[in-house]
């Protein structure tokens, strides 16, 4: 009750704000309140869902979900009377559109500071020993969900189109589409990962082995999409050929920057030897730093390709780096990030919550074209990993609840899906394509923890981990 | 990729400023000078803006600007956590009597001068009354660092304390005056600028309202957090961050709110407090070294003719007011000749640069309709300081120096 109390009061303190706000201020002045208001909220929200055992991360989401530009669109504003909305006209929603884009240079320092903590989650000698494992898992979930997810789509077309366009797809955009769908439905959120490992103070073979197939299945999907898009491309415009030398540059992005992640990771490392004293505004600048790398274009020398780096690939290079290699003199700086991680978790999902486009499910065809791929990615997910468990002799405790840990999706698929609507931004596919995608984050990101954290909690890896806050130490 | 060079040449310097060998030089007179005002820290700012090597736009600042309002609200909510209950049993009347007569004197003599000097080159009167009389709350007050005078004067122990708490005094005080006037004046392109008595009432009552609203909501957030300490940062980051951003959106003073949320806080909050006043202080050097380096890179130093006057005037005109409130401290304590520790007074308030930049994101500060841009009144202002700086450094080193200079 206390919770929801205070969750109502602040509400009422932010829509005052905007309510009487001043004409002449900009766009960027309302950021500071909607970070402190998405903040506040999505903590008292996270402490709601704790309080009825569900994951906070969940809390985090729904409230920037409640708050953000998506559900407004929907009809919520037809629950106010017409003087208030007038009114609010300047200010609409609690979180309008254009404060979500705001807010992601928010997100992008967050992503980075997660990715650094996930990177320090992962221990090489462990990694090498599972490495089969690992791989496997990591192929078998990516191939075998996106080519179920591939297949039932393609198969259900005629009777029931999962994408649904005015004008009829030629059988090649079938195939480009319906192939994003698969693989981008086949990928996890490493950040959702490490929040309720964190969460949970989760530690055993089923936290290790999740934390590792997922972001062993981002760099995966990430290579697969850049080279899908090309292929894409290709096929669909007669102006764009195949290139290898895009390929080439997917790898150097890549390459560049895990190469570029890890050399920062030991320039950290020696930072925070050499210096020891502000250590929070010190990660603050380095995951800025990161963030601003990965808005910058490196021209490839010989080829007309660009290349950018991923911060999401350097922060954990990085932070993979100093836990394995500098580990005595990183320690402080892990200790750092693990105090600032709430806030940071508390702001990222409420952010990710906000972004969420919910219009899909306003149009029952689409919800339904919606709910079938994700029963469908769902029963991938389920079968593939419990065939490819038992190949591989996963112990059955907990090899019964992997599926679960691997349903949750949110910052890197919205991402991808993102990418695609601009990346064929011409195609009558795309748009349709990119709502779907969207719609199915929104159910795996709301569900997924939910399971994820039932499997950790059934699994008796929660409450296992060290206070020094690693796991496997 | 120009912002990413200056964030790299930012990162190295802070790395250097963190070494043993910049440490120790900072306990030398000159480092000490330089480094206790965060006037290294301005400069640094300045030379990778757009009048040094032009790696960081103050556009590329404003799109960080919660980042700036939070560093206002954080500065003002520590200005607040002075405001304690007992101050006034805690503090001698004539503390409060000398911070008053300063307060009055600066806003009176400083904003007077600003007129004059802006009317000789025909600025209207109602164009220059908001910048003058911002240049009177910036003049009041001084730095309330000591340690640096206090190390080598030992006679003058009585007089230190005394310094120190007329500087957050008048912190305070500053904060309150400058909050009052920064809503009391309109910008509105027919009518140009107008100030009205109700606009400054309601003012004070919103951000009156506010304060109190997010200072009770700071006491019962923290009685939710527990003992957490990720729950506690939450809470502080969040309230700071929502108080400086409600401020703003209202088009208040971020300071002012958060002040007085902090002033609430301090009240009425029990067991919790020691930890948010810890952690408050503990982060104030940093957040400080962010406020001066986005004044070093809003700071324009194409001065006009009239505002080099300005400047120069209020060199002079302030330290005219300093010499009065020395003389007020000597005939208070009983002292015959003025101990070297006085010259502390000269020493500009860090405050001010803190309020010049809130001025200068604020739409009254980006405005065209002002005689002087935001950027030019943070360039004032800043050497205003670093000129009362060099003054003092100059007249406290004048002074014999008996006592051992090792720290």
């Amino acid at each position: 009750m206390k919770m929801l109390v205070s969750i109502l009061l602040l509400c009422m303190v932010v829509f005052g704000a905007l309510l009487l706000r001043d004409p002449g201020i900009d766009q960027r002045t309302i950021t500071a309140l909607s970070i402190g208001f998405l903040m506040l909220g999505a903590w008292l929200t996270g402490r709601l869902f704790a309080g009825i055992k569900l994951p906070r991360i969940s809390g985090y989401l729904l409230f920037g979900m409640l708050v953000g530009p998506s559900l407004w669109a929907l009809g919520a504003e037809s629950l106010l009377p017409a003087v208030v909305l007038e009114k609010l006209q300047r200010g609409t929603p609690l979180i309008s559109s254009a404060q979500v884009v705001d807010l992601r240079f928010i997100k992008y320092l967050a992503i980075s500071l997660i990715a650094i903590t996930a990177g320090g989650e992962i221990h090489l000698d462990w990694l090498l020993k599972q490495g089969k494992r690992i791989a496997a898992l990591t192929l078998a979930n990516v191939l075998g969900v996106a080519g179920l997810v591939f297949g039932v789509c393609w198969a259900l077309h005629g009777v029931l189109p999962v994408i649904r366009t005015d004008e009829a797809m030629t059988t090649m955009q079938l195939v480009i589409a319906y192939g994003f769908l698969g693989l981008i439905a086949s990928g996890n959120s490493p950040s959702v990962a490490i929040a309720l490992i964190n969460e949970c103070r989760a530690d055993g073979p089923l936290s290790r082995t999740t934390l590792a197939v997922t972001v062993c299945k981002d760099l995966t999907i990430i290579v697969f999409f850049a080279a899908l898009i090309s292929v894409g491309k290709g096929l669909l415009d007669e102006q764009t050929a195949i290139s290898a030398t895009f390929l080439l540059a997917v790898g150097a992005q890549l390459g560049g920057s895990i190469l570029l992640g890890a050399l920062l990771g030991l320039v950290m490392a020696w930072f925070v030897e050499h210096v020891r004293g502000h250590l929070v505004f010190f990660v603050v600048v380095s995951c800025f730093l990161f963030a601003l790398l990965g808005e910058q274009k490196f021209h490839m020398p010989g080829t007309d390709q660009h290349i950018h780096l991923e911060p999401l690939l350097m922060a954990l290079a990085a932070g993979l780096t100093m836990r394995n290699f500098r580990p005595k003199r990183s320690e402080p700086l892990f200790k750092t990030i693990e105090e600032m991680s709430l806030p940071v978790y508390c702001l990222f999902f409420a952010v990710a919550g906000a972004e969420l486009d919910l219009s899909v499910f306003a149009v029952a065809s689409a919800a339904l074209a919606a709910g079938i791929v994700v029963v469908v990615r769902a029963v991938g997910v389920w079968a593939v990993v419990t065939w490819t468990g038992k190949r591989l002799g996963l112990e059955p405790e907990w090899r019964g609840k992997l599926w679960l840990a691997l349903t949750p999706q949110a910052g890197v698929t919205l991402a991808l899906a993102t990418l695609v609507v601009q990346s064929f931004a011409g195609s009558p596919w795309a748009g349709a394509l990119g709502n779907l995608l969207l719609g199915l984050v929104a159910v795996h990101a709301m569900a997924g923890p939910i399971a994820y954290r039932w499997a950790l909690v059934s699994s008796g890896e929660a409450g296992k981990m060290a206070k020094s806050g690693s796991i496997g130490h | 990729m120009r912002l990413l060079i200056g964030l790299t040449i930012l990162v190295t310097l802070a790395l250097l400023a963190s070494s043993q060998r910049f440490y120790r030089w900072r306990r030398t007179r000159l480092g000490a000078a330089l480094t206790t005002g965060g006037w290294l820290m301005v400069a640094i700012g300045f030379a990778v803006g757009p009048f040094g090597a032009n790696f960081v736009l103050p556009e590329q600042l404003l799109e960080v600007e919660p980042l700036i309002l939070f560093c206002l609200g954080w500065i003002g909510l520590m200005v607040g956590l002075q405001a304690h209950r007992t101050l006034p049993r805690a503090v001698p009347g004539s503390v409060f009597a000398l911070t008053g007569i300063d307060m009055l004197l600066s806003v009176l003599v400083l904003s007077a001068t600003t007129l004059a000097i802006l009317a000789v080159f025909d600025v209207a009167i109602m164009s220059a009354l908001p910048v003058a009389l911002l240049m009177g709350v910036f003049g009041a007050g001084w730095s309330a660092e000591v340690r640096s005078l206090q190390r080598r004067v030992h006679d003058a122990d009585h007089v230190m304390p005394v310094i120190r708490a007329a500087a957050g005094i008048s912190s305070l005080a500053a904060v309150a005056v400058y909050g009052l006037l920064f809503k009391s004046f309109s910008i509105d392109m027919l009518d140009g600028i107008t100030w009205s008595a109700w606009d400054m009432t309601l003012g004070v009552m919103i951000s009156l309202g506010v304060g109190m609203t997010m200072g009770l909501m700071g006491k019962w957030l923290m009685s939710l957090a527990g003992r957490s300490e990720g729950e506690f940062l939450v809470v502080l980051l969040g309230l700071v961050t929502l108080t400086a951003g409600a401020a703003a959106t209202l088009g208040y003073s971020p300071l002012l709110v958060a002040a007085l949320a902090g002033a609430i806080i301090v009240n009425f909050t029990g067991k919790p407090l020691q930890r948010f006043q810890r952690v408050i202080i503990e982060a104030e050097q940093p957040v400080a070294m962010a406020l001066m380096l986005v004044a070093g890179v809003l700071a324009d130093p194409r001065l006009s003719p009239q505002a080099v006057s300005l400047m120069l005037a209020l060199v002079i005109m302030r330290g005219i007011v300093k010499l009065i409130d020395q003389r007020i401290i000597r005939r208070q304590m009983k002292i015959q000749h003025n101990p070297p520790a006085l010259v502390g007074l000269i020493r500009q308030n860090p405050l001010a640069i803190a309020m010049a930049v809130g001025y200068a994101i604020a739409p009254l500060g980006r405005s065209e309709l002002t005689p002087l841009s935001g950027g030019q009144v943070v360039m004032i202002v800043v050497m205003i300081g670093v000129m009362a700086e060099a003054f003092a450094f100059l007249q406290h080193g004048s002074h014999e120096q008996p006592e051992d200079m090792t720290p």
